[in-house]
């Protein structure tokens, strides 16, 4: 039998009873090229004894299983996950049965169809917006802020809308001005996404939020003051402020094609 | 023939100082440790190998398949990370300050 062969059953029987994920595949490819360079190496040193060179390379490997050990570990890991988030989806199914009960019990009995929808529709948001904080975690854990930025940023929304329908039926006659609470929800983005890059270390990302956060305020601004009636409404401010914004998009893709690089 | 124990806690920035010039593979780094070292330390496969999964882990290395091959396997190797250029770099710092402590713990004041 050739020693290649040989090296391949050596592998057959150490990797056989490890879950054939790609990881695994990999290492045991990496393994089998590493006993290639050994036995080579040992030719090279004047090795003509096959049986020899075998036994030093694999002795070279080492403790091959305390390796192995860990893939069994790492396997655990994704078991407990997957267990985790099995939980997380069940309470949230209970969760969503209830408020949909309250729904309709308190529909029912207050007649008042035309705003206890929103108990089902924040409810729902308030599901998502709770599996995504504990999502997060391991963000923050493993320092995943490209991921943790994105998050945060559904979260924001999805809490501005919640609070925007709750508005919207609790204090109707307000309707015409609720929608500037979208302005605060643009803002929190910003603001939320700052924090997160200079913590992150994510210092250019950061800046480039710095600067439209910078430019919504001057949008912010100008709007918050022509509903006052202190200046006039023009719609032509569109024109300054859309090439600032057209600047700021080209750093944006400039820094994330240097990042991609 | 010294024992491998000695690199303990320092596997890794030895592998980093190996990656600093330029991208490698295992077989490459255990050789160079055995070769640097006069063949005084014998690193095994499987200590270098858990060392770049935690590195991998840990955003320190990154690993990709090389093109060439060893009698039709083709052969894994890794690349430092701007992360690992930092970690490294204040690892050997920190490796020049615990060499001095320990000349002087183990050797003593009579070294100067």
């Amino acid at each position: 039998m050739s020693l290649e062969q040989r090296f391949k059953n050596y592998l057959y029987e150490h990797f056989h009873f490890i879950k054939a994920t790609q990881y695994a595949l990999d290492y045991k490819e990496e393994v089998y090229s590493t006993l290639l360079d050994h036995a080579q190496s040992y030719k090279d040193a004047g090795e003509t004894d096959e049986d020899v060179i075998y036994e030093k390379s694999i002795s070279s490997l080492g403790d091959i299983k305390l390796t192995l050990t860990s893939f069994e570990k790492n396997s655990d890991d994704v078991k407990r996950v997957a267990i985790k988030a099995s939980k997380i989806t069940l309470i949230s199914v209970a969760v969503m049965f209830l408020i949909t009960v309250a729904y309709l019990v308190t529909s029912l009995v207050t007649k008042a169809w035309s705003k206890t929808w929103v108990m089902e529709v924040g409810g729902a948001f308030l599901i998502v917006i709770t599996n995504l904080i504990i999502g997060m975690i391991p963000l923050v854990k493993y320092k995943k802020y490209m991921l943790l930025r994105f998050s945060v940023g559904t979260i924001t929304t999805l809490l501005y809308i919640t609070v925007y329908l709750l508005l919207v039926v609790l204090v109707p006659e307000y309707i015409s001005r609720t929608w500037l609470i979208f302005f605060l929800m643009i803002l929190s983005w910003f603001i939320a996404d700052i924090i997160i890059c200079y913590t992150g270390g994510l210092k250019v990302w950061g800046f480039v939020s710095l600067l439209f956060l910078v430019l919504l305020l001057g949008v912010f601004l100008y709007v918050g003051l022509a509903l006052l009636g202190v200046i006039t409404w023009s719609i032509y401010w569109v024109l300054p402020v859309a090439a600032a914004a057209l600047d700021l998009l080209l750093i944006a893709i400039v820094v994330a094609l240097k990042h991609k690089k | 023939m010294v024992s491998a124990d000695v690199l303990r806690g320092y596997t890794e920035t030895v592998i980093l100082r190996k990656l600093m010039e330029g991208d490698a593979y295992g077989y490459e780094i255990s050789h160079m440790i055995s070769e640097v070292s006069g063949g005084e330390i014998d690193i095994k496969d499987a200590t270098i190998y858990i060392a770049f999964r935690r590195m991998e882990e840990n955003e320190l290395i990154k690993a990709y398949w090389g093109n060439d091959e060893t009698g039709g396997a083709r052969r894994r190797y890794y690349t430092i990370t701007e992360k690992g250029k930092e970690y490294y770099l204040a690892k050997s710092s920190e490796w020049l300050k615990i060499n001095k402590i320990l000349m002087k713990l183990i050797i003593g004041d009579e070294q100067k």
